[in-house]
């Protein structure tokens, strides 16, 4: 397959679903570690993991996206990526399923996601081919984490 | 230290000579070690004692000839390491710091109460409040008392502290400790450890009292103003850790509990945590801030081997929990 200028893209499984972020993005794919939670955080950031002394925020990526993470099968990987900041980028972990590979998209255009209003699509930057034909959904990183500065409802009970 | 030292010698020298004083100056302990970035943030708090012990604590030479002194005045630095400080001193011959002055002056200033007594030391520390001065007269060497305050804060920025001692006519001196390197500064921090359900918590040693294992005859609830416990007669505010960090576990008994004493507001509150494990040196590490935006309640996550602890703000915690609000 000739390449024609797409970009590069690391895939995964989130619930049932594949989606895709810029490998430019991935620092690092790692197994799970064991999370400590951070008292008051959002649910959707169960805890923080210990990466080689580093402390790593964790998100849980099926509960943000409002998936059903069958319970046969909990998410086992994290992927650590960078995340895009005025002051300094920094890094976030996410629990995905599994990482399926890296792959070349046709073009580095997305097409815009359709079935809007859903809270997946509010992270979703867009849709890609693949070579083969497949249509990725391109995660939002900065969405993800934006979501993070809306005030929790119950803080303190 | 020695360069440090010996630029302080100079700057003693130059501040004497224009104002008409004689000063010695010496030095020991200039071998001790220290981080170069924290001997350079040390290099303007170190300036402005020097300027500050010539120009205030030396007497002029016929002050010190009445008073039995040598002409000279004499300026000690004098650098130690202890385990995890360092201590540099500053020490002069010269009068003294004045408490009457003092006091007057952080009177005239709001930063302490006419007629209330005050230890020497609290005496001392008000030199330290921001804007203070007791120099009668207005000298432009170092200005008047503005800046000690300066280089409190700048102390405590580096994780250090600052001490004065100081007698009438004897001489004052400054006492500076500080960690040896910066990493250690925000990077180490003793912690009592508990544990909370599932997980270990750490409450920095600083802001604990003691701890309690309270016993059912000391405990006592009052409607509207949750758990007390009596300690040696003051019943003080009990709040379950497991509840304001929102810990999924079920509730211990109280007797089985441990209360860990700390001082909050200015206030002593009891935190209820399952079990103690420990007092130890914990490796802190900062929690991003950008993805926990609204957590007030941890001021960092300690390394516990392969896990981590959070470690609580305790002030934080106490108004999470409400003990600040209804104190207030």
């Amino acid at each position: 397959m000739q390449y024609r200028g797409g970009a590069s893209l690391v895939t995964f499984t989130v619930g049932d679903q594949e989606y895709a972020v810029n490998s430019s993005r991935v620092r690092e794919i790692t197994g799970r570690h064991p999370l400590t939670r951070v008292p008051h955080a959002p649910a959707s950031l169960p805890g923080v993991m210990n990466l080689r002394g580093g402390v790593v925020p964790v998100m849980d990526l099926a509960r943000c996206l409002s998936l059903q993470a069958s319970g046969s099968c909990p998410e086992q990987n994290i992927l650590i990526v960078e995340v895009a900041h005025p002051e300094g980028d920094w890094q976030l972990g996410l629990l995905v399923r599994e990482v399926l590979d890296v792959r070349e998209t046709d073009s580095d255009r997305p097409q815009p996601v359709p079935e809007l209003g859903s809270r997946a699509a509010n992270f979703t930057a867009g849709l890609l081919r693949t070579g083969e034909g497949n249509t990725l959904r391109l995660l939002d990183l900065e969405a993800l984490v934006r979501h993070l500065d809306e005030p929790k409802e119950d803080q303190h009970a | 230290l020695r360069n440090l030292f010996m630029r302080m010698q100079r700057v003693a020298g130059t501040v004497a000579g224009g104002l008409g004083k004689v000063v010695e100056t010496t030095y020991q302990g200039g071998e001790t070690e220290l981080d170069k970035d924290l001997v350079e943030e040390l290099v303007d708090p170190l300036v402005h004692l020097v300027r500050n012990a010539v120009d205030h604590g030396l007497e002029p030479p016929e002050v010190r000839h009445a008073a039995g002194k040598p002409p000279q005045g004499r300026l000690q630095l004098k650098a130690s390491r202890l385990e995890d400080v360092v201590q540099v001193e500053i020490a002069d011959d010269g009068r003294g710091l004045d408490r009457q002055r003092i006091l007057a002056k952080a009177v005239e200033r709001g930063l302490a109460e006419p007629g209330a007594d005050y230890s020497d030391e609290e005496v001392h520390r008000l030199i330290l409040a921001p804007g203070f001065s007791t120099a009668a007269q207005v000298s432009d060497v170092s200005g008047r008392g503005v800046g000690l305050d300066v280089v409190a804060t700048t102390l405590s920025r580096l994780g250090g502290e600052l001490d004065i001692s100081s007698r009438q006519d004897r001489g004052t001196a400054f006492i500076l400790r500080l960690p040896p390197s910066r990493a250690s500064a925000d990077g180490i921090t003793d912690g009592v450890v508990v544990e909370v359900g599932e997980e270990s918590y750490v409450i920095p040693s600083l802001n604990v009292l003691e701890l309690i294992s309270p016993r059912g005859e000391d405990l006592a609830g009052m409607a509207g103003r949750g758990e007390l416990l009596n300690v040696r007669g003051s019943h003080r505010p009990l709040l379950r850790l497991g509840r304001v960090l929102e810990v999924d576990a079920t509730p211990r008994l109280l007797t089985d509990s441990v209360v860990v004493m700390v001082e909050a507001g200015g206030r002593q509150v009891g935190l209820v945590a399952d079990s103690f494990q420990g007092q130890q040196q914990v490796v802190v590490r900062g929690l991003e801030r950008r993805a926990f935006p609204g957590v007030r309640v941890v001021k960092g996550c300690a390394i516990l081997g392969e896990r981590l602890a959070m470690v609580l703000d305790v002030e934080a915690v106490a108004a999470a929990g409400g003990c600040l609000r209804e104190a207030a």
